[in-house]
């Protein structure tokens, strides 16, 4: 844990602002312009904060001549690369004041970036608020199967503090981690499927997308989950052993768990944002739907301007909640984005393995 | 939908045709050599069309694809040994990989030049040019005398699926995972070909920069997407000196992309890279459009290997560092161009080399241009099929 260091009171203040933003607005505004407005005076404020205490992030700022006194709206904020996060700390003090470091995948080339936070209220509050919204406004309480990393075991892993909060919140007593290290319990996993399909209470799995074709393609046991039984995936799925589409995917594993299509949700979100993307029934966009304090927009690839809408691009996310990191993100992911609602396109993004599903490819690697 | 082709005829016709046929080997060889020389020498021209679509499949500027399938023929033109015909020659079926066209072409060659029945699965990124060398050598070749047919199945359709299981031999180009998933289907057929890329040794930063114009079109060609594409060149020299020639390096590289254009799918990657040599005060000198960028690293980055105009410059003391910076990619590593004084032979060079693992070592300039024969990662195709 880290220590305690100088924090401003600039900070205090603004993060309070940010976090009753997260807590308080409406997804669907009633005055959307005043929420836009909002939300570019926070973005500022917040970049304003960064630029003075995130040394790396004022090296590349400097480096390209912008500063807060020379832009105006929240699109004009210098975006880091999420690959920077490998070579540079980014944070807002000195890096042993963070609280926690959340690593991203890497391999035997390629070292991982880490994520730091002075503290996890933020990340916590967006990632629960959005989660409810997207996925579970017709219950608030279920029993919950992890096939997926967690807070305890896996603590370097910003999916599996995710995943934890949603089952402390969320979780009946029932409620079972079936995922460690040693990689999936498959025994337990189909015994608690079995016990709970025969009952009458909706359940909710949640999984890195391989970690669920893992257990389909492994596991013999078919079930039909109770009616408004759903499973949120995250991650990619395209792993050394099945290659296949985003449709067969849903197919597959629709299949084996009884359940339509539509109650396969899916969640896009990475280890340097502190919010989340969903696609779900719920929010029935065609795409899918971030919160109102991420905001993301497409540029192009070769000069990094920024797109009108539906112009496909690499992507540049915005994100409110990442308080003491930096709010502007820019990735090598590729898509569109169309009245607020992202398209992810180009190579078939949603199956190749990214960040936690690659966490899942390794482990199941190593416990073949 | 049309039937599945029956390969098992064809490839008995094609074999048939070059066992039947009054071309010898030599002959055979020979004609096809005149064709690349012509191709080279610009006595005979590609299509504009063909090389339009080719770059924009390959996304690669036409001027790139131009001048990279000139110097390729000029190494294929080469005169080489003829091969020894096969007595019993089994069929052959070639995949060719996307990243580059025309990589199916020299295997096809120097195997059909001994005998053995061709069929080559084009990528679908390049589906043209093998077909209008197939055309064009039939003015000096009988038709089917060229043991060599063609075809763009997918990858995953039957008749692909078909053609791979009757063919005896499997020469496969194409990414690491592609070669790992085709031995496990075709276990004891594949001759494999995957990932690898190129560096350059120069002795001295003096000859670094006497060698500029030829390191660049080792680095440019083919928008640094080849197996034979420099990625790195180690030099040897001060880090001040070799920032001095990097720069002007920079320079070359940056007035040759200018000229012949690269690829832009990586850019992204590129600024990418740009932003953690802001971060860590690494020196770099990128054309104002990022189609060039040269940067001088202490140590070689695996990580760095992003193609399309991308060059890392590593200072070393000597030649015998270089495996301690290439430990982690001895299994890519293809061709090695060494700018040796004068007074050095390149035998102090080339058994270590070919130890480390480099099939290719030459004179800048050379690495994308290698004779019909080559030893693609050290295997002599012929001779290899024909011990199987």
């Amino acid at each position: 844990m880290g220590r305690a260091g100088f924090v401003s009171p600039e900070r205090d203040r603004l993060a309070a602002a940010i976090l009753d933003f997260i807590r308080q607005t409406d997804f669907f505004p009633s005055d959307p312009l005043a929420a836009e407005h909002r939300f570019n005076e926070l973005a500022l404020a917040l970049f304003r904060y960064q630029h003075v205490y995130n040394l790396a992030y004022r090296k590349l700022c400097d480096k390209r001549g912008v500063s807060p006194d020379t832009i105006a709206t929240w699109q004009d904020i210098p975006a880091v690369m999420t690959t920077s996060f490998k070579h540079a700390t980014f944070f807002c003090g000195n890096a042993d004041e963070a609280d926690h470091v959340f690593h991203t995948s890497g391999t035997t080339l390629r070292q991982p970036g880490k994520h730091y936070l002075r503290s996890l209220e933020h990340y916590r509050a967006s990632a629960l608020r959005s989660f409810a919204h997207a996925c579970l406004p017709d219950v608030n309480a279920l029993p919950i199967l992890v096939l997926g990393p967690t807070a305890a075991l896996f603590p370097h892993s910003s999916l599996g503090h995710m995943f934890s909060w949603i089952v402390e919140r969320h979780g009946r007593p029932t409620s079972a981690v079936c995922f460690s290290p040693q990689g999936i319990d498959y025994a337990e996993a189909e015994a608690w499927l079995r016990r709970h399909a025969a009952g009458r209470e909706p359940v909710l799995i949640l999984a890195t997308s391989l970690a669920l074709l893992d257990f389909v393609e492994r596991s013999r046991t078919r079930v039909t989950l109770p009616p408004r039984g759903r499973i949120v995936d995250t991650g990619g799925y395209k792993g050394k052993r099945l290659a296949t589409t985003r449709s067969e995917y849903r197919r597959r594993v629709a299949a084996a768990f009884g359940i339509e299509p539509e109650w396969l949700f899916n969640e896009y979100g990475m280890t340097e944002l502190s919010s989340q993307y969903y696609e779900t029934r719920f929010l029935d966009a065609g795409g899918k739907v971030a919160p109102p304090w991420l905001r993301t927009i497409a540029c192009d690839p070769e000069a990094l301007a920024p797109l009108p809408d539906g112009l496909t691009g690499v992507l540049r996310h915005f994100d409110l909640a990442n308080i003491d990191s930096v709010l502007a993100l820019q990735t090598e992911d590729t898509g569109y984005v169309q009245n607020s609602v992202l398209h992810l396109s180009g190579r078939d993004t949603q199956a190749e393995p990214r960040g936690c599903s690659l966490l899942t490819e390794e482990v199941l690697r190593l416990n073949l | 939908m049309p039937p599945t082709p029956n390969f098992s005829d064809l490839f008995a016709r094609l074999a048939n045709a070059r066992r039947q046929s009054a071309v010898s080997a030599a002959d055979y060889l020979a004609a096809w050599q005149q064709l690349f020389g012509d191709l080279a020498s610009g006595r005979v021209l590609l299509p504009d069309e063909l090389l339009e679509r080719l770059a924009k499949s390959c996304q690669m500027p036409v001027a790139n694809v131009r001048a990279s399938l000139q110097t390729s023929f000029r190494g294929l033109a080469q005169p080489i040994a003829t091969p020894d015909s096969v007595r019993h020659p089994e069929p052959v079926a070639i995949i060719a990989a996307g990243n580059i066209p025309g990589i199916a072409v020299a295997p096809a060659v120097l195997l059909a030049s001994a005998g053995f029945p061709v069929i080559v699965k084009m990528a679908s990124s390049d589906r043209e040019l093998l077909p209008w060398l197939l055309q064009t050598i039939q003015t000096a070749l009988p038709e089917e005398t060229a043991a060599i047919s063609a075809g763009d199945w997918p990858a995953n359709s039957d008749d692909c699926q078909c053609l791979l299981q009757t063919a005896e031999h499997i020469v496969a180009f194409g990414s690491d995972q592609t070669i790992t998933k085709l031995e496990r289907d075709y276990y004891g057929k594949i001759i494999g070909f995957g990932h690898k890329f190129s560096v350059v040794y120069a002795d001295s930063t003096k000859l670094l920069q006497q060698h500029t114009a030829a390191l660049a079109e080792d680095c440019l060609l083919y928008s640094q997407q080849g197996c034979l594409s420099v990625q790195a060149i180690f030099v040897r020299g001060s880090l001040k000196d070799v920032r001095r020639a990097a720069a002007k390096f920079g320079n070359r590289l940056a007035a040759r992309a200018a000229e012949i254009g690269t690829g832009r799918a990586q850019t992204a990657r590129k600024l990418a890279a740009l932003e953690q040599f802001d971060l860590n005060d690494t020196t770099y000198f990128a054309a104002p459009d990022h189609r060039s960028i040269v940067a001088v690293l202490e140590r070689f980055s695996p990580e760095l290997l992003i193609g399309d105009g991308f060059v890392q410059i590593i200072p070393i003391e000597h030649w015998r560092q270089l495996p301690a910076h290439l430990d982690k990619v001895l299994h890519w590593l293809q061709g090695l161009a060494a700018a040796m004084p004068d007074d050095e032979s390149f035998d102090d060079l080339l058994t270590p080399c070919h130890m480390l693992g480099f099939s290719r070592v030459c004179k800048p300039g050379e690495l994308q241009a290698p004779p019909l024969n080559w030893a693609n990662n050290g295997i002599n195709l012929v001779q290899h099929l024909q011990k199987r």
